[in-house]
């Protein structure tokens, strides 16, 4: 267990140096920072000058292990535009889009593992079939289209719920949530759900196969033939086998629900990190693009992780697999 | 695979009437994205057929031809009268003046079916009035709205000065035409139907250039990794274990970033994520494939690599293939339009179905839907049709599943 | 051999399926004593595993059973509703499927997996079921049941695993079980064993048996009586010495020659020529006739039974004579 633990740790470093490595290569193709933080009218001094004042002027893998060492200290640099510390302005922002994702993970997997459930029990039903229906079009509709429709219906036609920003703000034990208020829950609800709507569907579509699948082995059979009850062979055997491939591909998607938070942040103007990764993008804001992508794979690695460790509390077999690779 | 095993296929994916609509949908996109010039009645990136008095024009309105205006100095010399046009070059309207009679001058319109908002005459003396005209309060300008046979009457109660030059201005209704906008138009006056042609055009074009390199790329690389193995086989691996890591659209947002953008960057993008989940199926198929006796024949036959993968590993792993290239369309498409909903996709001059979608965002608020609702249903249905598809192909694949 | 306790008669199950009626089970009848073990023979798609699951009332959508009744004690199974059913499900019958690889829910360590059969019908302090589960262990002939009870399948062998099944189907000590090709997946040293502890428990515990293979040298070590099954219909049912013995049926006979070991060394294996017919489209007369070498007009009519001795009854127009 322990040696899985540190030999995951070590793979996660060398994903997360490789990645930056690219990363700052590629930032450095955008164009010359000194072209945007320095006047046009500057003389050619003031430019060298700021040339060495930034460090610009050594080999790129010394710029690279100032950078490096700097990260390693939480120092990120300065934000092209906002001129406070990246890391800082990070913070700022997280809450919003932890509020969000978090809403979404959880309308995903509370509708999705139920619905998928049973249209894997009654793929003939009527329910069941409308369930597939829904996923389908579920996984096709482009997100952001489908978040314009939710404003379209509730936030214009029937206005029930306001669009854009996240409402009243309280702070208890020392968290400053909007959903400590009803009025940031009104905010948070229509954009967690169009977050959602997409891996919903997805796991609607996992669930459903993994319990179809499950529903053909003998163990099933078996459990009824011991004259177990219907509610316990579903929860105790079906669901519990089903859990496998779910954990795997919830894992899988729990980051992409994240990068999803891009498109829904910039179609319900929520003040959270997707919002500001694509601003940055737009005004070329290098130092925050670094970070903001390296954020997101340490976050990746470390959702990948915790999928792990499921999956061995889950099922014994790993376990014993990783014993053996281990021995 | 044989002619009866292909007719055998076909029946079988036939006994789902969903997988035959999917396929005649998908095909009429194609058509649709093959011939968009020849069906669209207007080229939505001809900037200047587009006007901005047709712009967030609703469904069904008709095409406006704005009005003109015509401009001629008349200058009166003894009784005579000469017409000089000062508007601009290309304008129908024309004018003319006549005397009519003793302190009178007729002014008229050319061609003489077209329809006047008014006819406005200025720098007239004090004594002069036009006959059914309104005075400017200030200035000597006499305007008659919708002038009677497209003319105007000059009349002074003395004689007209014999040197005096008076200007005379004609505006034209705007005029509807026979052109229809059926699907209303965007906020630059760009028909929203041949707008959505093209960009079926571009979605459709962007979709199987990316997923179709991505399938050739990956599936080389799969083929490599299975029949070389080794470093060649962890080096390929460890970068697609690397790629299928990371969400597609936060690595289309990053390569979009470096690069700008443009139709062949986002194709780049798409490659750059698709390639890995051809990499991964090609080599797991090949790789039981190569355990297989035949191979093990040709291999002793002295086989080039090359041919075994070609002509008998990969024919195997095509169904599987085809199967990933059918949903990865879709997932192309569906990439593309959110790349260029955020701005990192195409270009606003080349509106993909994503940027029409984007563009029309700000207007829905002021209840403008249709610029966003028709582009989207159009590209919901395409991938709709896409993904059932492959899901069609995939259980035809999985002999267990079908039953 | 005393009163049979379980009778199955002129069962019918057939399935509803898009492409048409699939009659998997037709006009089945037999009986069970105490202490006896009845063998179902017949190739795949015989009816004979359907024949159990019906028993069983596991017949899941789109089948059902048709007709006919099957009485355990007295009581008929299929007038039962599902809750009623569940009751006598692992307390009166049990069922041991064919995979042991399959049969036991890799997440769940086996306590959990007998318990669970125990808590279905009786309600029994954790110290008591502890108890009994040691038991029905030692009574397969498990080593150390202690260490068992608390590992996860994966970690034992097939054979370890169909004795866990086994002590799973005897725990509640039922009337009848219904063992659907408990062997055909281990090795013949664990089958050879396997099949003496479960012919000890049904002689010490004086339980019925219904034992389903495609296996007939098996049924011959093992069986009491004998019923084959050919696309869902009974071809020939008596005491094993009358079906291994003496067979009259021209299906029977095939299936017997097609037994390795009753083959001469050195003689080719002989085959059954042709393919059942599909259930789909069966006519009224005997099945077998498109088979047959000794089909004539009369066999595309209803066959009927006939009694050949108290115990062995045949459908068939041209049985051999002896």
């Amino acid at each position: 267990m322990l040696s899985f633990v540190l030999q995951r740790l070590l793979q996660s470093v060398i994903v997360v140096l490789v990645l930056s490595i690219v990363l700052f290569v590629g930032v450095r193709l955008i164009g010359n920072p000194v072209d945007i933080l320095i006047s046009s009218e500057a003389s050619e001094a003031d430019r060298l000058a700021a040339i060495t004042a930034l460090g610009l002027d050594k080999p790129l893998w010394e710029q690279y292990l100032v950078f490096l060492v700097n990260a390693v200290q939480g120092d990120w640099g300065s934000s092209f535009v906002y001129k406070e510390p990246v890391v800082d302005i990070l913070l700022q922002r997280l809450p919003a889009s932890l509020e969000l994702g978090l809403i979404a993970f959880v309308i995903a997997i509370g509708v999705s593992v139920p619905a998928g459930l049973y249209a894997g029990l009654r793929p003939q039903s009527l329910l069941g079939r409308s369930i597939m229906a829904f996923s389908l079009i579920g996984v096709s509709i482009p997100t952001f289209w489908q978040g314009m429709l939710l404003i379209v219906a509730f936030g214009i036609a029937l206005p029930i719920l306001p669009v854009g920003d996240r409402g009243q703000l309280a702070t208890h034990f020392g968290i400053t949530s909007s959903l400590w208020t009803l009025d940031g829950w009104s905010h948070v609800i229509m954009p967690a759900f169009s977050l959602a709507l997409l891996k919903m569907s997805l796991l609607m579509r996992v669930t459903r196969a993994a319990v179809m699948e499950i529903l053909r082995l003998d163990f099933v059979k078996f459990a009824y033939a011991k004259g177990v009850k219907s509610r316990r062979v579903v929860i105790g055997h079906i669901l519990r086998n089903a859990l496998v491939p779910l954990v795997t591909v919830t894992g899988i998607e729990l980051g992409n629900l994240l990068a999803y938070g891009v498109i829904t942040e910039t179609v319900f103007s929520w003040p959270g990190l997707g919002k500001l990764l694509i601003n940055s993008i737009k005004v070329l804001d290098r130092p925050m693009i670094v970070a903001q992508l390296t954020y997101t794979a340490l976050l990746f690695i470390f959702i990948n992780f915790i999928v792990d460790i499921l999956q061995m509390v889950i099922d014994p077999r790993v376990k014993s697999v990783l014993r053996r690779r281990v021995a | 695979m044989s002619t009866s095993g292909f007719t055998d296929y076909a029946a079988r994916f036939a006994e789902s009437r969903s997988a035959i609509i999917s396929l005649a949908v998908s095909l009429f996109f194609v058509l649709c994205a093959i011939f968009a010039p020849l069906i669209a009645l207007t080229d939505p990136y001809d900037l200047t057929q587009l006007q901005l008095s047709d712009a967030l024009k609703p469904t069904g309105s008709k095409r406006m031809l704005p009005g003109e205006e015509a401009r001629a100095t008349i200058r009166l010399e003894g009784g005579k009268a000469t017409i000089q046009p000062v508007s601009p070059a290309g304008t129908r309207l024309s004018l003319t003046a006549e005397p009519c009679g003793a302190n009178c001058m007729s002014v008229g319109v050319r061609p003489e079916g077209a329809k006047l908002a008014n006819l406005q005459i200025r720098n007239l003396p004090a004594s002069a009035t036009v006959e059914g005209g309104k005075k400017h309060p200030i200035q000597p300008w006499w305007t008659v709205d919708n002038p009677e046979g497209n003319e105007v009457r000059i009349t002074s109660s003395n004689p007209l000065p014999a040197n005096a030059t008076l200007l005379a201005i004609a505006k034209s209704l705007d005029q509807e035409t026979d052109f229809v906008f059926r699907l209303g138009t965007d906020n630059f006056g760009r028909d929203m139907l041949s707008a959505i042609l093209y960009g079926i055009r571009i979605s459709v074009f962007v979709g199987l250039v990316a997923a179709g390199a991505a399938m050739v790329i990956g599936t080389g690389l799969g083929l490599l990794s299975a029949w070389r193995g080794g470093l060649t086989d962890a080096i390929i691996m460890r970068a697609v274990d690397f790629m299928l890591g990371l969400p597609a659209l936060l690595v289309g947002l990053a390569i979009l970033a470096i690069l700008g953008n443009g139709v062949s960057k986002v194709v780049l993008a798409i490659v750059i994520v698709q390639w890995s989940y051809y990499a991964r199926t090609a080599r797991s198929f090949a790789i039981s494939e190569l355990g297989k006796e035949y191979v093990e024949a040709a291999r002793c036959l002295r086989l080039s690599p090359t041919r075994i993968m070609l002509r008998h590993v990969l024919p195997n792993c095509m169904p599987q293939i085809i199967v990933l290239f059918t949903l990865n369309i879709a997932a192309a498409i569906s990439l593309e339009s959110s790349l260029s909903f955020l701005g990192v996709g195409l270009p606003l001059t080349r509106p993909s179905l994503g940027m029409l979608i984007a563009s029309g965002y700000e207007f829905i608020f002021s209840h403008k839907y249709w610029i966003s609702i028709y582009p989207g249903v159009v590209l919901l249905v395409m991938i709709v049709a896409m993904n059932l598809l492959g899901d069609r192909l995939r259980d035809l694949n999985n002999p267990r599943l079908d039953r | 051999m005393s009163e049979p306790f379980f009778q199955v008669d002129g069962l019918n199950t057939w399935f509803f399926t898009r492409q048409g009626v699939i009659k998997s089970v037709r006009d089945i009848s037999f009986d069970l004593a105490r202490g006896e073990v009845l063998g179902i023979v017949g190739e795949s798609g015989s009816g004979k595993s359907v024949t159990g699951m019906s028993v069983m009332g596991q017949i899941d959508e789109p089948g059902r059973i048709v007709s006919g009744s099957i009485s355990l004690n007295g009581e008929d199974l299929t007038k039962l509703d599902f809750e009623a059913m569940r009751r006598y499900r692992g307390r009166r019958i049990a069922m041991v499927f064919q995979n042991p690889l399959m049969t036991l829910n890799p997440l769940m360590r086996v306590r959990d997996q007998m318990y669970e059969a125990i808590e279905a019908h009786e309600n029994v302090p954790h110290k008591d079921m502890h108890a009994r589960c040691i038991e029905a262990l030692k009574s397969v002939g498990i080593p150390s049941p202690e260490e068992r009870l608390t590992a996860y399948p994966h970690e034992m062998s097939g054979g370890m695993r169909q004795r866990i099944v086994i002590a799973i189907a005897l725990l509640l000590g039922p009337d009848l079980i219904i063992a659907d090709e408990p062997t055909t997946a281990l090795d013949v040293t664990i089958q050879a064993q396997i099949i003496y502890q479960i012919r000890r428990q049904i002689d010490e515990r004086g339980l019925g048996m219904i034992w389903i293979t495609h296996d007939l040298s098996t049924l011959s070590e093992l069986a009491d009586r004998i019923m084959v099954m050919y696309a869902g219909a009974m071809m020939e049912i008596g005491t094993t010495e009358e079906i291994i013995g003496s067979a009259r049926h021209p299906y029977t006979r095939k299936l017997l020659d097609s037994v390795p070991s009753r083959n001469a060394p050195g003689e080719k294996l002989k085959q059954i020529p042709g393919n059942m017919p599909s259930l789909l489209a069966l006519g009224k007369g005997c099945p077998f006739a498109n088979r047959c070498e000794r089909v004539s007009e009369i066999c595309g009519e209803p066959v009927p039974a006939k009694q050949l001795s108290g115990t062995h009854r045949i459908w068939c127009y041209h049985p051999f004579e002896d």
